[in-house]
């Protein structure tokens, strides 16, 4: 199985880590919840950086560092210099944790453009559920090529929808519905669904495969 | 020949020959009782041979469902009255002519013919060492039936209107544990025949009322269930009566034994025959009485042909143990004298004395023996033995085995010797015990078994002839001397009885061994032509029987499949679970093992239905379609190859394939197309379709399995002895035991020894298994 | 920087050599003189495996580029090869997964509706659910699986097979396409585009025809005719190096005198495992071991010219050439070849690499000369996977004893395997291989056993070698020894050392 989905912690399992690059790339992300940062921890190869908003909780208790996306200051250049030389850095644009795909910051995507690495969009589903027996697949998807910021941050808010379209249906259909030239964003859960999905303990299911019926209850 | 004793002339007591044998016993009527034995075949072919006037009249007894007249055309049609039989015109002619059959037994002696003019009395034990009461029944009371009866035929109006010969055939060694010569007279001692006889009767009677005791019979059902538990309760009450049988016999052997060693003879064999001795004394008060003393009888010197001989006597079993390199030393004392007589020697010995004339109520002793004027030492038929099977080994080229040379070390290092090995045995069985089944186990344990056999052998051939082996008995012969002396020269060639005339080199290497060895290497050549004995795993391509009345049926795990019900549930449960709940399940499950295991070797029921108690929440068509997706894969790469081919070997063949398992039904929905019928466990589901945990009815092991068999067996018109059965475990053998060709496959040692003892076939079915037994990966 | 395979002359000096003997490690010290055939290392990866793909599909030889093939195509049917090649399997994620997107993405943007993804098996065994994810890919395989669009070809379900022409019948998803992409894997001369639709599409009749006793060679190029004629092809080629070990086998692709102080302890802890646990040995580090492959090249477009450089490129990767033909050829199979893929090595396979896939690789002259020998190493041991290999199983012990002689087993014997229900179940429903399996590996070793004069077993089961029909010895001494016979004392002896290499015989000059 190993390349097709890997294990990481226990219920989280990881697809398509081949397609990240081997040197230095900006990973974009979806994030529904505080913990997604750990969630992605030994899915690549290499050191990895987190970079969180300024005021977005994930990963506070390791000391991930904290910027404004705005108003990046110095720490900018460092990074760029680690990008250059191979280093992985892990983004939210999304600045804060919420149920749904909202709007993307364009700083990561300027940081790849500076340092002339590829984005890596990411698409973490079922987080959001209560911990007895979670399900939470990751979903990474093809490199975007450094480019102007504005072009590759919609190309990665489109991709990041895209791999969470793939997950609750299935990549075909997405590819599909891109050929018709719509937005998967209907196959997304709306965010009223959301707010009610929230308080349910159901983690949401895998999209186009049969109910797994068990044996033993 | 031997110089110190000298013969002696004008011996007292002994009578002598006045003419020819043959004229002599013309005309008169000689009824033999023991025509079917050994000494008494001859001893009547010897009649009618050399003695053409002399009427001869048997007393045989009716066995099952031949007649006493179906037996004697039995006999008559052996090789050596092959001439005789062709003169007459066939054995009912030759019967017609010459021989008058009557029909009866001892003690229930039938009226005897009035025109008898000798009865010679040569019935007596089959065995060495009979039963204490069954040694008194045929040598004191049988004996005195028959002389009863006897004198009842020559009564008339209360008087004897003739006065018969009895002659009465003992053995020489009623002489017991005495010492030095032995004359030919009758032997002094205190013991009473009749209160023997009552006391013997008595004590058997004890015995047998003993043997049902709550006591005894507690303690072999102990013993029966440490090795047929698993088998099941039929298969252990059966062997219960079986050892209860055996421990009776033993018992009665024992007492016998122990009476006998009491008042000074070695067995309970010469014991009796001395007291029959004296009972012929007391009731020939008023007749002709002789007493004929055979030593140690063995093949024939002359007559009918030299090396004659029926069934092996006292020395063959050691002759053929020796000559396969089995008998590493022997416990006698090399200068002892062995006493051995031919055969004609004996009988010639028996018609003439039926040819004197005793004095009324004056028993006459003769002893048949060699002993004292030719006497053998055990070291020098040691000597000539080993010659013989120098010359001609028993076996050749690969299997041949050295012959092992006896140091005489004496019977107590012979005796530690074997106590030594009787100790490695059981310790080496206790260990094969927990081996792990394998072929290499199996074959150790028959090793183990062929060694603990040889031992067991040696025990009881010590046990029955130990004595005879250490004997210091001379027995003077003097009367059979002067009879022989007193033959007409023309009579000697036909009639010699002087056993000095024996050449034991020539007898031993040449017309002895020989002959009794040739039996065993002719079996040893068929055996090895044949290949090994009749298989039960047959080749369907030549059988002919019709196949809708034949069935197969397999055993599953281990037979087919190797695995168990722990693993396929595993493989089941497992893969729901995710990684702690795992753990904890493995753990669980190891925790009941021993106990699971434990209930296994007493009783598979219970264990199955401890597994199976897992069940209990499972959806069954969930589990169903796991088996026919991952589970039913980890179960056909466990299949034997083998096991699959013979399945199918046996459908071709038009035969009802069947398969009888402990296992779940879901568990054998790879193997559906294989079987017509598959007997497995049924899972009770309750309304929703979930199992309960239990078995709609009692699982499908041990005795449950003929049971199904047999019933089926009728509503399908099925034969069950033509039919076949392959299974792997001990507790498998009512199944097994209920077909005519059972077929044991990678067998456990219960099996194996079980199979072996019932010539059954075993064959090795290798599962090249791609995981591992007991491997448990998700 | 590859270097080209070679020839190396052992002498007194030569260490012993790693032969070829199934899943293990083998050493041996060959004879002064022996001819050692080394591979050339691959050639020269592409640099970016998604670029080569794009760049042939957009620019395919003899073809329009996929995109225009693609339009107004409704029913699209994707052929891929299936898990018998590469065999070990490829490490880490499948070349295949990747093509599929590719073309998937294609397609999608083409508005094709209806996609089947169809695997070239033919008669081999079908794939069970992981192997086909392995294969193509979570998300390929998420996406059609379940519905029934991503199986495995039944050359026995008469109801699901088109005919096409007489005697020429194809799994009904090609048959009823408006385009079939052949997506061939191949890293050997001999696995071309064509074969994969003639023989891993057809029903078993069309595809018995080619593999049987003595086919016709004509038969193949019709059954490809008829297809190419009855739906358009687009055939894709994915040309692999040789596969190189990774993880504690790696010393396995160096060359001995290259080997360093961790791959001689390797090699060492690997035989001393061998001979202590050969079974369990072999199942931890052989079975489920993967190689890294990497891309030669991709080729699309028409069969003819995608097969046309295919060819051209493998022989340049894999031809060695020699002079001449030697006495006596030494060989051996590799750990695990097309035919035990995921399964232990049985008898028939260990005799099939060795004399129809190593004998059978040269460009037209076997290595060694008719009449020669063939010294083989191998245990063979009689050991058949029981749900895959249940026809070979009853094959090696129910037709060989009768005969070795592969007329009268076709006569005889072929029609029964052919048709036994229990075959076709075993094949249909649980993943064996198809019935007529192990005779088409016996008449395929036949060109060998015809060629040879005798063929010797070093280290064999002795009666597994005789029921084959072949002769064994414990050493390579003995088995010189056994050939001398046939070839005298001072044989010219000839050891193609792994991985297997294409002989190209030229004439000795002068």
């Amino acid at each position: 199985m190993s390349g097709i989905c890997r294990a990481g912690a226990r219920g989280v399992t990881w697809y398509g880590t081949q397609r990240v690059p081997r040197g230095g790339a900006v990973l974009v992300s979806n994030h529904p919840t505080d913990h997604d940062a750990r969630l992605l921890a030994g899915a690549v190869a290499g050191p990895i950086l987190v970079i969180r908003q300024l005021g977005d909780r994930v990963g506070r208790s390791w000391g991930v560092r904290a910027m404004d996306f705005d108003h990046p200051g110095a720490q900018a250049d460092l990074i760029v210099l680690a990008l250059k030389r191979g280093l992985k850095v892990l983004t939210f644009p999304e600045q804060e944790p919420g149920p749904t795909l909202r709007r993307f910051h364009e700083y990561p995507a300027e940081l790849a453009e500076r340092a002339r690495v590829p984005l890596v969009p990411v698409g973490i589903r079922g987080a959001y559920a209560a911990a007895t027996d979670p399900d939470i697949r990751i979903r990474f998807g093809e490199p975007i090529p450094a480019g102007t910021p504005s072009t590759t941050t919609v190309a990665a808010h489109a991709a990041v929808m895209d791999l969470l379209a793939e997950d609750s249906t299935s990549w075909w259909q997405v590819q599909q519905v891109r050929a018709r030239g719509e937005d998967p964003s209907e196959a997304v859960e709306s965010g009223a669904n959301w707010l009610r999905v929230w308080a349910q303990t159901a983690a949401p299911r895998l999209g186009h495969t049969p109910p797994t019926r068990r044996i033993w209850r | 020949m031997s110089e110190t004793t000298p013969v002696v002339t004008g011996v007292r007591g002994g009578r002598t020959l006045d003419g020819r044998m043959a004229d002599l016993l013309a005309g008169k009527k000689i009824v033999i009782t023991g025509v079917t034995g050994f000494i008494g075949e001859q001893l009547l072919w010897k009649l009618l041979t050399s003695l053409p006037d002399t009427r001869a009249g048997v007393l045989v007894r009716r066995k099952g469902s031949a007649t006493a007249r179906a037996r004697v055309i039995q006999l008559l049609k052996k090789r050596i009255f092959k001439d005789l039989r062709e003169a007459a015109g066939g054995p009912e002619a030759l019967i017609e002519q010459r021989i008058d059959v009557i029909e009866g037994d001892l003690p229930n002696v039938p009226d005897l013919p009035h025109d008898l003019d000798v009865l010679v009395h040569c019935a007596g034990d089959v065995s060495f060492d009979p039963p204490i009461d069954q040694a008194f029944a045929t040598n004191v009371i049988g004996t005195r039936a028959l002389m009863t009866k006897m004198l009842e035929a020559m009564t008339v109006d209360g008087k004897l209107a003739k006065i018969p010969h009895y002659v009465h055939v003992s053995t020489a060694y009623t002489a017991g544990r005495r010492r030095g010569a032995i004359p030919e007279a009758p032997h002094e001692h205190e013991a009473d025949y009749m209160v023997e006889t009552e006391a013997a009767l008595a004590i058997a009677e004890r015995i047998r009322t003993d043997s049902r005791t709550p006591e005894r019979l507690g303690k072999l059902r102990r013993e029966a269930e440490r090795v047929h538990r698993q088998a099941g309760y039929l298969t252990t009450a059966k062997d219960i009566e079986r050892r209860r049988v055996q421990w009776v016999h033993d018992e009665l052997v024992r007492a016998g034994t122990e009476r006998a060693r009491s008042l000074g003879w070695t067995d309970v064999y010469t014991f009796a025959k001395a007291m029959g001795e004296r009972i012929v004394a007391d009731l020939g008060r008023e007749i002709k009485v002789s007493i004929v003393r055979p030593a140690i009888v063995e093949s024939s010197l002359v007559h009918p042909y030299p090396g004659w001989i029926e069934g092996f006597k006292m020395a063959e079993p050691i002759i053929h143990a020796y000559g396969k390199g089995q008998m590493p030393e022997f416990p006698a004392s090399p200068d002892s004298v062995i006493d051995i007589v031919p055969c004609d020697h004996v009988v010639n010995c028996i018609l003439a004395v039926c040819a004197t004339e005793p004095e009324v109520g004056t028993p006459e002793f003769y002893h048949a023996s060699s002993g004292a004027r030719n006497p053998l030492t055990f070291r020098r038929v040691y000597h000539h033995i080993r010659n013989y099977f120098t010359e001609h080994p028993m076996a050749t080229g690969a299997r041949s085995t050295p012959l092992a040379t006896w140091n005489w070390p004496g019977s107590a290092k012979v005796e530690q010797l074997l106590t030594t090995s009787e100790r490695a045995s059981k310790v080496a069985n206790r260990l094969l015990d927990f081996a792990p089944r394998s072929r290499r186990t199996r074959s150790l344990a028959e090793q183990v078994d062929k060694l603990s056999s040889r031992t067991v052998f040696m025990r009881r051939y010590l046990s029955l002839y130990g004595e005879y082996l250490r004997s210091e008995l001379h027995f003077m012969d003097d009367h059979t001397l002067a009879l022989h002396r007193s033959l007409h020269p023309d009579d000697v060639a036909t009639w010699a009885m002087d056993t000095a005339v024996i050449d034991w080199r020539e007898y031993i290497e040449e017309i002895h061994t020989p002959s009794v060895t040739e039996p065993v290497r002719r079996m040893d050549r068929l055996r090895r032509r044949a290949g090994t004995r009749a298989s039960t795993f047959r080749d369907l391509s030549k059988v002919k029987d019709d196949p809708s009345t034949v069935i197969a049926v397999f055993d599953l795990d281990g037979t087919v499949m190797s695995g168990n019900v722990v693993e396929t549930y595993l493989w089941a449960r497992l893969p729901e679970l995710s990684n702690r709940e795992k753990l904890s399940e493995v753990t669980a499950l190891l925790g009941s093992l021993p106990a699971y295991l434990r209930a296994e070797r007493t009783d598979r029921g219970t264990f199955l239905r401890a597994i199976y108690r897992r069940y209990a929440g499972a959806d069954l068509a969930q589990l169903e379609a796991a088996i026919d997706g991952h589970v039913g894969r980890r179960i056909l790469d466990r299949l034997s190859p083998d096991a699959i081919r013979r399945v199918r070997e046996h459908r071709a063949a038009g035969h009802t394939t069947i398969l009888m398992t402990g296992a779940i039904r879901p568990l054998t929905r790879p193997l559906a197309p294989l079987f017509d019928h598959i007997v497995a466990g049924e899972l009770d589901v309750d309304a929703d379709g979930r199992c309960t945990g239990f078995l709609t009815g009692p699982p499908m092991v041990g005795e449950s399995r003929p049971a199904w068999l047999k019933r089926f067996a009728e509503t399908h018109g099925i034969d069950l002895s033509k039919s076949y059965a392959y299974a792997d475990s001990h507790a498998d053998l009512p199944m097994l035991a209920a077909v005519g060709n059972p077929v044991a496959v990678n067998p456990d040692l219960g099996l194996m020894r079980a199979a072996n003892s019932n010539s059954w076939t075993t064959v090795e079915w290798d599962a090249m298994a791609q995981t591992p037994r007991w491997s448990v990966q998700s | 920087m590859s270097r080209p395979g070679f020839l190396l002359e052992t002498d007194e000096r030569t260490p012993e050599l790693l032969v070829p003997a199934g899943p293990g490690v083998r050493m041996q010290r060959m004879p002064r003189g022996t001819e050692v055939l080394y591979p050339s290392e691959a050639l020269d990866r592409v640099p970016d495996s998604l670029e080569a793909i794009d760049k042939a599909l957009a620019t395919p030889l003899g073809s329009a580029p996929l995109r225009t093939r693609l339009a107004g195509v409704r029913r699209l049917a994707l052929v891929v090869t299936d898990s018998a090649r590469p065999a070990p399997a490829m490490a880490g994620s499948d070349i295949r997964a990747t093509v599929l997107e590719r073309i998937l993405e294609l397609a999608a943007t083409a508005r094709v509706d209806e996609v089947t993804v169809l695997l070239a098996n033919g008669l081999r065994r079908k794939m069970s659910g992981s192997e086909l994810q392995q294969l193509t890919g979570e998300r390929v395989h998420r996406s059609f699986f379940h519905d029934g669009k991503l199986f495995s070809h039944d050359a026995t379900q008469t109801r699901s097979l088109t005919t096409l022409a007489d005697g020429v019948s194809v799994n009904e998803a090609v048959g009823q396409a408006d385009l079939v992409i052949n997506l061939n894997v191949t890293g050997e001369l001999g696995h071309t585009n064509g074969r994969q639709l003639t023989r891993g599409i057809t029903g078993q009749q069309t595809a018995w025809a080619q593999l049987g006793l003595d086919p016709d060679p004509a038969t193949e190029d019709r059954v490809l005719a008829e297809i190419t004629s009855a739906v358009p092809v687009f055939a894709v080629d994915v040309v692999l190096s040789p596969g190189v070990w990774t993880g504690p086998l790696r010393f396995l692709s160096k060359r001995e005198w290259e080997w360093q102080l961790q791959d001689r302890a390797a090699a060492a802890a690997v035989q001393r495992a061998l001979t202590i646990a050969p079974r369990q040995t072999r199942r931890r580090l052989f079975a489920g071991a993967t190689q890294d492959y990497g891309v030669l090249a991709v080729h699309a477009g028409g069969i003819a010219e995608v097969t046309g450089r295919t060819t051209e490129l493998l022989s340049a990767q894999q031809s060695v050439e020699v002079v001449g033909q030697s006495d006596v050829l030494i060989t051996g199979p590799a750990s695990t070849t097309e035919h035990n893929v995921d399964a232990v090595m049985n008898p028939l396979v260990a005799a099939w690499d060795c004399l129809a896939h190593s004998f059978g690789s040269h460009a037209g002259t076997p290595a060694v000369r008719p009449g020669g020998v063939m010294i083989c190493f191998a245990p063979l041991a009689q050991a058949f996977s029981a749900r895959f290999d249940t026809a070979a199983a009853d094959f090696f012990a129910e037709v060989l004893p009768e005969t070795t002689d592969a007329t009268v087993i076709r006569d005889r014997f072929e029609a029964r395997f052919a048709t036994d229900e229990w075959y076709r179940h075993q094949y249909a429903t649980q993943g064996a291989h198809h019935g007529l399996h192990p005779l088409e590996l016996w008449y395929a070793i036949q060109p060998a056993v015809r060629h040879c004069s005798d063929i010797i077993w070093v280290g064999a089961d002795r009666a597994a070698a005789a029921r084959l029909g072949f002769r064994a010895a414990s050493t390579l001494a003995d088995a010189l020894e056994i050939a001398s016979a046939q070839v005298g004392r001072t044989p010219r002896i000839r050891l193609l050392h792994t991985p297997p290499v294409r002989v190209q015989v030229t004439e000795a000059t002068a």
